[in-house]
C-alpha cells in the first residue's frame, strides 16, 4: 500500500474529525493497519472485525488493507438455512476476497459433517489453500 | 558518541551502537561520514527520545531485522502479540506517551520498538466492542446512516450465534 494510494482514498474522509485525541488522530494509515493486523482475533466470516465498526476512518483504512483479509474461516452451520443466507454468505466471501487484493488467502471451512462409523459431528477442515480464487 | 538534538532543542549523547538501532540515524551517520555534527530530530521531543534511547540501550547488540522485512507479510500466519517482560514494563506508559513512542519509532525506523508499540495498542483493542474502543481512545462515532445500516447487517449473523 503506497502513500499515494492512501492519500487518494483519504480525501473522501477529509473534514471528518473522528478521533479527539490529537496524537492518535495523526497516526498514518499504515500504522493503524499494522495495529489492526496485530489485533485480529477471529477470522470467522460471520464475526466482523471490531475495528471496522469504530469510525469511518478506521473502517476505510481496514477495508483498504489487504493483509487484514487473508485468513478466511467459513462456518457453515449458521448459514445456508435459506436462500437469503446463501446469498449473504456469497456476498461476505466475495467482499473478503476482494479486500485481500492480490495476496494469498488461507481458507478454513468448518461444518458439522458426520463421518462414517462416527456418531458425533466432526470438523471438516480445508486449510491453507493458497491463491484461492485468484487469477 | 553521537549527539542528537530534539524538537525542543535538547541535546542527547548516545553510543553510536545504541543510536544506530535507528535505521534513520544509521543512514544519516553514513551520509555525513566521520563528523561530530549533531543530528537534528525535529519530529521527536526530549521526553520521547529519552524513552527511545532507554529502549535502544537495553536492546543494544541484538540482531536487527532485515531491511526489507515486512511484518504483516512475515507474520500473516503467526500474528503473535507476545511482548517480552522487559518491553512490557518499558511500554507501560500513559496513552499519549505510548502514541508518541510509536510515531517516533516509525520516524526513526526502529522496527522492533514499532512492533512493541503497535502490539500494545492492539492488545488494548482485542476483545473490546467498537463502543468500548471509542471510549478508550476518545473516538467519535461518525458513521453515516448508510454505514450504520451496513454495520447492522454485518452483525446479524454474529448476534444469531
Amino acid at each position: 500500500m503506497t502513500s499515494k494510494h492512501w492519500e487518494l482514498g483519504m480525501e473522501t474522509l477529509e473534514g471528518k474529525s473522528d478521533v479527539l485525541n490529537d496524537t492518535f488522530s495523526s497516526f498514518p494509515p499504515e500504522l493503524l493497519a499494522r495495529i489492526f493486523f496485530y489485533s485480529l482475533s477471529s477470522d470467522s466470516i460471520t464475526s466482523p472485525h471490531n475495528f471496522t465498526q469504530v469510525c469511518s476512518r478506521w473502517r476505510f483504512i481496514a477495508h483498504k488493507s489487504p493483509e487484514l483479509w487473508t485468513n478466511l474461516a467459513i462456518e457453515l452451520p449458521p448459514a445456508l438455512k435459506t436462500e437469503a443466507d446463501a446469498s449473504r454468505l456469497e456476498e461476505l466471501i466475495t467482499e473478503r476476497i476482494l479486500r485481500s487484493s492480490n495476496l494469498s488467502i488461507d481458507l478454513q471451512v468448518d461444518g458439522p459433517f458426520f463421518r462414517r462409523r462416527q456418531d458425533r459431528p466432526s470438523e471438516f477442515r480445508c486449510a491453507s489453500i493458497r491463491n484461492f480464487m485468484k487469477p | 558518541m553521537v549527539t542528537l538534538v530534539t524538537s525542543d532543542n535538547e541535546k542527547f549523547t548516545a553510543d553510536k551502537e545504541v543510536a544506530e538501532r535507528s535505521v534513520l540515524i544509521k543512514n544519516m551517520l553514513e551520509d555525513v561520514g566521520e563528523s561530530d555534527q549533531p543530528i537534528p530530530l525535529p519530529n521527536v521531543s526530549s521526553s520521547v527520545l529519552k524513552k527511545v534511547l532507554e529502549y535502544c540501550e537495553h536492546h543494544r547488540g541484538e540482531p536487527l531485522p532485515a531491511a526489507d522485512a515486512d511484518t504483516t507479510q512475515d507474520d500473516t500466519r503467526k500474528r503473535t502479540t507476545d511482548i517480552s517482560e522487559w518491553d512490557q514494563k518499558f511500554i507501560t506508559v500513559d496513552q499519549e506517551m505510548l502514541f508518541e513512542i510509536i510515531l517516533a519509532a516509525n520516524y526513526l525506523d526502529i522496527k522492533s520498538l514499532l512492533d512493541v508499540g503497535c502490539k500494545t495498542v492492539a492488545n488494548m483493542i482485542k476483545g473490546k466492542t467498537p463502543e468500548e474502543i471509542r471510549k478508550l481512545f476518545n473516538i467519535v462515532n461518525d458513521f453515516t446512516p448508510e454505514e450504520e445500516a451496513q454495520i447492522k447487517k454485518e452483525n446479524e449473523w454474529a448476534e444469531d450465534r
